[in-house]
């Protein structure tokens, strides 16, 4: 690790899901004493960070239309990087968990630690928990996969139909372009071909959408795998798959567990 | 209060009413709601291919490019 010896410093903080809801102390504590804090959240977030901190700064200036997302994140990583490089105490807000489907928290922490400055993440409230707990899922149950939309497109997952499988970013499934804001149906459909392998096209899907403010209601509904194609879905959408096949029991581990037993019992 | 001290104290206060608000508090909510810009949430992408090279805007986002390889 190397040695912390600069006055610059960043932490990227959680602002959790919901305005006023899901923030920490630590999180909050961190914003109010931060020199400078930029903000990648629900501008109703930002706002209320505005009241925390007189120096704000909203990083969905870094969004375009038909620009490349991963310059987006670069130039993110960069305009942190350069106020803990000027000897600032940084705070890098992200909604839901700053760590979870997030480049830039995990890149600029990396960076500021390899130049010597001091660097952390402080967890928060994430989508996937306001998930479990608004449609009443436990994770533990049957056990759960999550993979980003367009990651399980690219490339050969392998799913246990036994788990849930929850499907983030659905609305860009497909892009190779990191441009889009939306691919629409005929790639929504070859995804559907894709979970076709392991799931019914009746199979009862749900879409998600955990909400900004604690006077909406989370979006929950629930819709046969083959009419996604034709959802109204946004960015936030997030799509939840219950398991459509029983676990199959090991009975080869089973019999090797018994043998265990009657020896250490 | 303002809207947002108001949407603040809604979520953090679980004895905090919404049918409770006044008139003029509800419509200052709206109004924030209304006016807020709108909101990218995508923060992670992954690339279709491994080797594929990370675009760069400018001569200085490619240097740091090379120097993150």
């Amino acid at each position: 690790m190397s040695k912390i010896q600069k006055t610059g410093s960043i932490v990227c903080v959680s602002t959790g899901m919901t305005l006023g809801a899901h923030m920490s102390p630590i999180c909050r504590s961190h914003i109010e004493q931060a020199d400078v804090v930029f903000a990648a959240c629900h501008p109703m977030l930002e706002l209320w960070l505005k009241e925390m901190n007189l120096d704000v700064r909203s990083m969905q200036v870094f969004y375009a239309e038909g620009k490349d997302r991963r310059i987006t994140y670069k130039e993110m990583v960069a305009a942190m990087m350069s106020e803990v490089r000027a000897g600032k105490k940084v705070v890098g807000a992200f909604y839901g968990h700053t760590g979870v489907f997030a480049w830039a928290p995990h890149k600029v922490i990396e960076m500021a630690k390899a130049e010597g400055y001091a660097a952390h993440m402080e967890p928060g409230i994430s989508a996937e928990d306001c998930l479990y707990a608004h449609l009443g899922i436990d994770p533990g149950t049957y056990g759960c996969q999550n993979f980003e939309a367009s990651q399980f497109m690219f490339y050969q997952r392998n799913i246990d139909p036994s788990a849930y499988l929850i499907l983030w970013q659905v609305a860009i499934a497909g892009d190779k372009s990191i441009k889009r804001y939306s691919t629409g149906e005929a790639y929504r459909k070859l995804l559907i071909e894709i979970l076709a392998d392991h799931y019914p096209l009746d199979h009862q899907v749900a879409l998600y959408e955990c909400p900004t403010l604690a006077i909406d209601e989370p979006r929950i509904d629930w819709l046969p795998l083959s009419e996604f194609a034709n959802a109204d879905i946004s960015l936030i959408t997030t799509m939840v798959l219950p398991p459509s096949k029983k676990m199959l029991k090991n009975h080869q581990i089973l019999d090797r567990l018994a043998e265990l037993d009657r020896k250490f019992q | 209060m303002t809207a947002i001290q108001l949407l603040e104290k809604l979520g953090a206060n679980a004895s905090f009413n919404p049918n409770h608000l006044s008139k003029e508090d509800k419509s200052s909510i709206e109004q924030a709601v209304s006016t807020s810009k709108t909101f990218t949430a995508v923060q992670l992408n992954t690339q279709p291919n491994d080797d594929e090279e990370t675009p760069e805007e400018n001569d200085d986002d490619d240097k740091e490019s090379k120097k993150e390889n």
